[in-house]
């Protein structure tokens, strides 16, 4: 089994997930109803005793323990909510509703699980197996304590529904024992600590003796039509017995196999107190271990960060530092400097493994593993939590406190991250682990000034010159001169113009992508759209700064383009680079910069669906299969992904998708401000994933993001397969221009 | 005599007159005729001998010989009065010395001592209408800049191979003059403790006047071998593309580029160097790019002032040949 | 006693400027500012300033001053040296001062440094990354009648002297000098720190000193300029590929190398 299933399209995700929903809460219950009215007439009788063969005192019993259960299984969060409160304050309370949507979608409605077919798949059996027999015990002790409605049809009907939870249950079990002891699965890689294995062997156990049990009592009591304690005593009924087919099954072999009446007894109560001890057990674990993210994952699924602009993930806007007279510390060094619920993260996580399976850095051989780099600051907060409380309440000075950043977290692993948002993508605990990566970065760069060499010369670059691109020979207004040369007269903005287009950096100062930016005014100007650029006004938009830890430097950028923009009264702003769009959309609002902002590939989409922008057949491209990469601040950051996709089958192009693709898509590895910065070890991850695009056949690779771009061009000629192919990396806009071109020939001719 | 040109001759380590004291000679002696004056020729240092005839014979009119056993290795302190003195005795129009390591440290303070002014590592001395003119680069090799001076003697330093020496010429007659020291030793204040060879590391990529920088083109890093080769043949110090450091053939530390290093040599060998703008961005200030590559396409050759469309395989070898030959007639001479 | 480092800054038209966006105008015999681009702090001076650093990060009690000659907008490199970590600044802002030749710069530079005397070490960049010229540091040491280290790219401070590694053409030599001294540092001593935010936000507070020519005790008019600029031009450099012709391999090298010779490259 080393095939994975996943599935892509966000929209079929969410259909399984309701469809897991739709079974589990309505449509077992509701077959299992209908059978039983259909074939089971005449047993309005048919009903069980609860505590058979057991003594009468064990119900005070049961009940005493559940209530000492329930408070051990207390104080394990509490005990964890002690140590969060360590860090600093962060309101997540905001918009209940919202999150009860999404605790609905996400929480209970599993809505992440199905990304990973089969783990999905054996979690929603375990999850809906396990949640009927909770509740299905609930129920008993309500039948048996207050109102005895477990009779007759309803009583076999909720007989039924048990015995398949727990079949499920048992089948998903044996799902995860396969998948870590066989299959050996590498996301299993950190998830085989005492605590993970033997709760598997643990909630097996409690499966099977709760089959051997309610196989002895049928086998004791329907199958031999026995007289038990219920209405002062009624008889059973063999035929009852088969809507607890498990327990029915279980029950006749014994009889068969010649078992007496004694052995069952006893087999049947050692069995009962057995089954009952691992139950409460496992309930009280359901405070401390990784069972916890029963509550724990539940409630991070609440407490998400929520955005107002729409992002898509919590790392997609970084939050940012309100005011750095006061702060006592820039970004998070020390264990205090996280926010509680950036502390509560690592206690949620699972080590699942979906989030290192997805992050570019790890699987490039890096240092930095996202569920790694949680479990260390797991083990540390763990370690040194109760020691810094205690020196807290005392007032004392904290003695050999390590630092988070730069030691119990590696410097490597806070600097290998592109941001990609992949890990965040797949959690499906909803655990954010950009926000602290980035803010680790914030103190490393703005309290100790320790980065990488290459991250430092482009910090130093962006606030001396204002742009990132070292060395560059063009100026903002080159593209512009040029143009003009051609005959071409780019309109500067002046308020009067309906869109501002913002070029960017890299649009303006690297060859390559002026081509790109060419394009995209003669599409614009071709489909007469009113707009204007700044030219020599434009400057960084503080994307890189701020993704490289330096959010003083960023907060100054995005301060100066929004006095321009609102200077030159801008409103809606085009922007070609995805990072200087996600910038502008979400994390402007932050410095109360409101704009309307469109990705090029959306406006573009929308021109050619009005019919202001005529396509027509690349004629040099036909039968050259195109694929299209996914730029990870547009398709997983922002949910933009169809558009692209609209405008390439617009051209009639034939396409041809990568195995990660859409929201799945894998960086390019220019992220995070790795545009510039080396990486620190392993495989280039521009490397891997140009090596994917060749592996598809295809022999173009559009892109729709100025560094993605960059780092095609580079790994087109670095890696020979697809070297050999003499692969091309476009920009949509590129062929859509020349799409267009032969449109606009045809009609001169 | 105030129409006299002073030229200071500088060693080599092994004790020999340095190639750059033939080009400052030379360089003096194309000046000598529009001042009027002779050729002096000052040489400092210890057991001097020899020396004389060889810069007569390299143009100089007056070799003023200070030998002391003081002045056996370059220290300011000890320089500095010496040549003051000389200058100061013999009162000429011009001092030249040449654009190295002494000549840094020496002549802005040599003129600093005799209330003048210094124009350093310049290009080209004229007389024009009497006056004596000094060009030099600055901005990084942007502009040029022409000097003109209020105050005597005009002291320039000459950026090496900025001048044509002359032809050696042992026929030519000179006098010698061996000049009292004196060192005072109280006023050598600094003190050389001890002196480390690098060689095995080469040139600095970023100091590099030569860099021979290898891509992808090379097909492995065996090529690099015959870069270092030439390198080493020119002075200069061997870089890489990212290409070619990613693929491990040559380490990370002579990778120019964006992400690598900004060089700025007289002399950049590109050789099976594409040219994508990540490299290209370390090279920007590079005036004099040579490039050898196979593809007449190629976009090194778009910035590049000499292109050799050729295998590269063939090119090197005899390149460093040719190299190899020039070097060993030079030394000759 | 704490020791004293002073440190010699210029602030420079940015030296990355594209080479299409470099002009000069020629009649004035000055740079004209590229729009946009804005001027930096010389390379060498902030290498400068961290040689002090690193003095002050082994010995601890060092106080480092920083001094500058210029127009305000010579402020800002200051600035970038106080966040740096250097404790004052001090700009010599006089008008009269603005067409000084290296000369005169040293002769202003020499009497801040003796009015911040006592002193322990002056360092300055071997050169400044506008007019290349790299004599400033050395003439600081003649008029100040002091030792001088040029070209360094170590500086320690022990037992009352400095220890100066001194780089030479295949190494470098230790040179040792009772102090006060003048040291000139190389970009062999390494890249100066990234300035940490908090002090970036404790030099914006910090008031730079300014003082005229007259504080320093100087006349202006006394003070003559001992070179001219006759011209400033920028040189022919356009690139003009000439592919090299020649039947053989051989004969391609032997042009090439005859290019190479004639441009004096080799």
């Amino acid at each position: 089994m080393a095939i994975e299933v996943k599935v892509r399209s966000p929209q079929l995700r969410l259909l399984l997930a309701g469809l897991s929903f739709f079974v589990a809460v309505a449509l077992v219950p509701l077959v299992a109803a209908l059978v039983v009215i259909a074939a089971s007439q005449g047993m309005g009788e048919a009903t069980r005793q609860v505590f058979f063969n057991i003594a009468k005192w064990a119900r005070i019993f049961v009940y005493a323990l559940t209530a000492a259960i329930l408070l051990v299984l207390a104080y394990g969060p509490l005990s964890r909510l002690r140590l969060w409160l360590i860090g600093k304050r962060e309101d997540r309370w905001d918009r209940p509703w919202e999150r009860a949507r999404f605790f609905l979608l996400y929480g209970i409605g599993q809505g992440r699980m199905p990304n990973d077919l089969y783990a999905g798949l054996m979690h929603l059996l375990i999850f809906w197996g396990w949640t009927f027999l909770f509740i299905g015990t609930v129920m008993l002790a309500f039948h048996d304590d207050f109102v005895e409605y477990l009779e007759g049809h309803v009583y076999l009907g909720y007989s039924l529904a048990l015995d398949l939870a727990g079949v499920a249950a048992t089948v998903g079990i044996l799902m995860a024992l396969y998948r870590r002891y066989l299959w050996k699965h590498p996301k299993m890689r950190l998830g085989s600590l005492w605590d993970d294995v033997a709760l598997l062997w643990l909630m097996l156990a409690i499966l099977l003796t709760g089959f051997v049990i309610e196989g002895m009592r049928v086998g004791m009591t329907e199958l031999q039509g026995a007289t038990i304690d219920v209405h002062g005593g009624i008889a059973s009924d063999p035929n009852w017995a088969p809507w607890s087919p498990i327990g029915f099954l279980i029950g006749k072999a014994a009889l068969e196999s010649g078992a007496s009446q004694g052995f069952m007894e006893l087999l049947h109560k050692s069995l009962w107190w057995l089954h009952l001890a691992m139950a409460t057990g496992w309930v009280a674990w359901v405070g401390y271990g990784k069972i916890s993210h029963i509550l724990l994952g539940s409630a991070n699924i609440f407490l998400r960060k929520l955005s107002p602009t729409g992002a898509a993930l919590a790392g997609t806007a970084l939050p940012p530092i309100a005011d750095f007279e006061t702060a006592e510390r820039f970004g998070a060094g020390y264990l205090r400097d996280f926010t509680w619920k950036q502390l509560m993260d690592v206690d949620v996580c699972v080590r699942c493994g979906r989030c290192e399976a997805h992050c570019p850095a790890y699987n490039t051989g890096k240092e930095l593993t996202p569920m790694g780099f949680l479990q260390d600051i797991k083990r540390y907060l763990t370690e040194a939590g109760p020691r810094l409380l205690a020196a807290r309440r005392k007032g004392e000075e904290v003695k050999e406190e390590r630092a988070i950043a730069g030691d119990v977290v590696s410097f490597n692993t806070i600097w290998d991250c592109v941001t990609c948002g992949a890990c965040e993508y797949q959690c499906p605990l909803f655990i954010e682990h950009i926000p602290k990566l980035m803010d680790m970065r914030r103190y490393l760069v703005m309290e100790q000034a320790s980065m990488p060499e290459t991250a430092q010369a482009t910090l130093m670059q962006l606030e001396q010159r204002g742009h990132p691109w070292r060395g560059t020979q063009l100026t903002r207004t080159t593209w512009i001169e040029e143009l003009a040369r051609e005959g071409v007269e780019v309109p500067m903005f002046d308020g009067s113009q309906e869109y501002l287009y913002w070029v960017g950096c890299t649009g303006a100062l690297q060859e390559r992508n002026v081509r790109v930016t060419k394009a995209i005014v003669r599409l614009l100007l071709q489909a007469g759209v009113s707009f204007g650029v700044l030219g020599a006004e434009e400057t960084c938009s503080g994307d890189p700064a701020r993704r490289l830890g330096n959010e003083y430097l960023f907060q100054m950028q995005a301060q100066q383009n929004i006095e321009t923009f609102k200077a030159k009264g801008v409103k809606k702003v085009i922007a070609n680079c995805p990072h200087c769009f996600n910038t502008i959309r979400h994390e402007y609002p932050q410095l109360d910069g409101r704009f309307e902002v469109v990705h090029h590939t959306q406006l573009f989409a929308q021109l050619v669906a009005e019919g202001r922008l005529e396509p027509r057949t690349i004629n040099e491209l036909w039968g050259f299969p195109v694929t299209y990469h996914d730029p990870c601040y547009l398709a997983r950051h922002n949910n933009i992904m169809g558009e692209p996709r609209q405008l390439l089958a617009a051209m009639d192009l034939e396409t041809v998708e990568m195995e990660r693709h859409r929201g799945h898509t894998f960086c390019c590895g220019a992220g995070g401000g790795h545009m510039w910065v080396e990486e620190s070890k392993g495989q280039r991850i521009n490397h891997v994933r140009t090596a994917e695009a060749a592996g598809t056949g295809a022999r173009v690779i559009a892109v729709a993001c100025p560094f993605c771009l960059q780092m095609f061009e580079e790994g087109v000629g670095s890696v020979p397969e697809a070297a050999r192919k003499g692969m091309q990396v476009l920009d949509v806009a590129e062929l859509l221009e020349r799409s267009v071109a032969y449109s606009r020939a045809a009609a001169t001719r | 005599m105030a129409n006299d040109i002073l030229v200071f001759g500088e060693l080599t380590e092994e004790g020999r007159l340095a190639p750059i004291t033939f080009e400052l000679l030379g360089a003096a002696r194309r000046l000598a005729p529009a001042l009027g004056g002779r050729v002096l020729c000052a040489i400092l240092g210890a057991g001097l001998d020899g020396h004389s005839q060889e810069a007569i014979a390299q143009g100089a009119d007056v070799v003023l010989l200070a030998d002391d056993p003081a002045l056996q290795e370059y220290q300011g302190d000890a320089y500095v009065p010496v040549l003051e003195r000389l200058v100061r005795e013999k009162g000429p129009a011009v001092v030249l010395l040449g654009q190295t390591i002494i000549g840094r440290d020496l002549a802005p303070r040599l003129a600093a001592r005799l209330g003048t002014a210094v124009a350093m590592d310049s290009v080209e001395v004229e007389v024009q209408d009497g006056r004596v003119l000094v060009t030099r680069p600055c901005y990084g090799g942007n502009a040029r800049a022409r000097y003109s001076f209020n105050t005597s003697p005009v002291i320039a330093t000459l950026r090496a191979k900025s001048q044509e020496p002359l032809e050696r010429d042992d026929s030519r007659q000179g006098e010698v003059e061996r000049v009292a020291v004196n060192v005072d030793a109280a006023g050598v204040r600094t003190r050389v403790l001890g002196r480390v060879k690098q060689k095995a590391e080469g040139v600095r990529l970023e100091d590099a006047r030569v860099v021979v920088s290898g891509g992808r083109g090379l097909g492995g890093p065996e090529g690099f071998q015959q870069l270092e080769e030439l390198a080493e043949l020119l002075g200069g110090a061997v870089g890489a593309s990212r290409a070619a450091c990613d693929l491990g053939w040559y380490p990370v530390s002579a990778q120019v580029g964006l992400t690598g290093k900004v060089v700025t040599p007289d002399l950049y060998i590109a050789v099976g160097i594409s040219g994508a703008s990540q490299h290209m961005a370390g090279i920007s200030q590079v005036k004099n790019i040579v490039a050898i590559n196979k593809d007449p396409e190629a976009n090194i050759f778009k910035a590049s002032r000499w292109a050799v469309v050729a295998d590269w395989k063939e090119v090197l070898p005899v390149l460093i040949k040719k190299v190899r030959e020039l070097k060993e007639a030079e030394a000759r001479r | 006693m704490a020791l004293h480092i002073i440190c010699c800054v210029k602030q420079v038209p940015d030296p990355e400027t594209p080479a299409s966006q470099f002009r000069v105008d020629e009649a004035a015999k000055k740079v004209i500012p590229a729009p946009g681009i804005a001027p930096v702090p010389s390379q060498f001076d902030t290498i400068g300033v961290e040689a002090a650093l690193r003095i002050r990060d082994a010995l601890g009690d060092v106080k480092i001053s920083v001094v500058s000659m210029g127009p305000d907008s010579f402020r800002d490199a200051i600035k970038h040296c106080l966040a740096m970590g250097a404790d004052d600044g001090y700009l010599i802002n006089d008008p009269a001062l603005h067409e000084a030749d290296h000369w005169v710069t040293a002769q202003v530079l020499a009497a801040a440094i003796q009015k911040l005397a006592p002193f322990d070490l002056v360092i300055t960049g071997r050169q400044a990354v506008d007019w290349d010229m790299g004599v400033v540091g050395p003439t600081l040491a003649e008029l100040l009648g002091i030792p001088c280290v040029t070209i360094a790219k170590d500086v320690k401070v022990q037992d009352g002297k400095v220890v100066v590694e001194r780089v030479l053409l295949d190494g470098f030599e230790t040179v040792e000098a009772p102090l006060p001294a003048v040291v000139t540092v190389s970009n062999e001593l390494g890249e100066p720190r990234y300035p940490q935010l908090r002090q970036i936000m404790m030099a914006a507070r910090k008031q730079v000193t300014v003082w005229t020519a007259a504080d320093l005790g100087l006349n202006p008019a006394q003070l003559q300029n001992r070179v001219n600029v006759e011209a400033l031009y920028i040189p022919e450099t356009k690139v003009e590929t000439e592919f090299i012709e020649g039947d053989t391999v051989e004969e391609k090298v032997d042009r090439l190398l005859q290019r190479l010779r004639e441009a004096k490259l080799i």
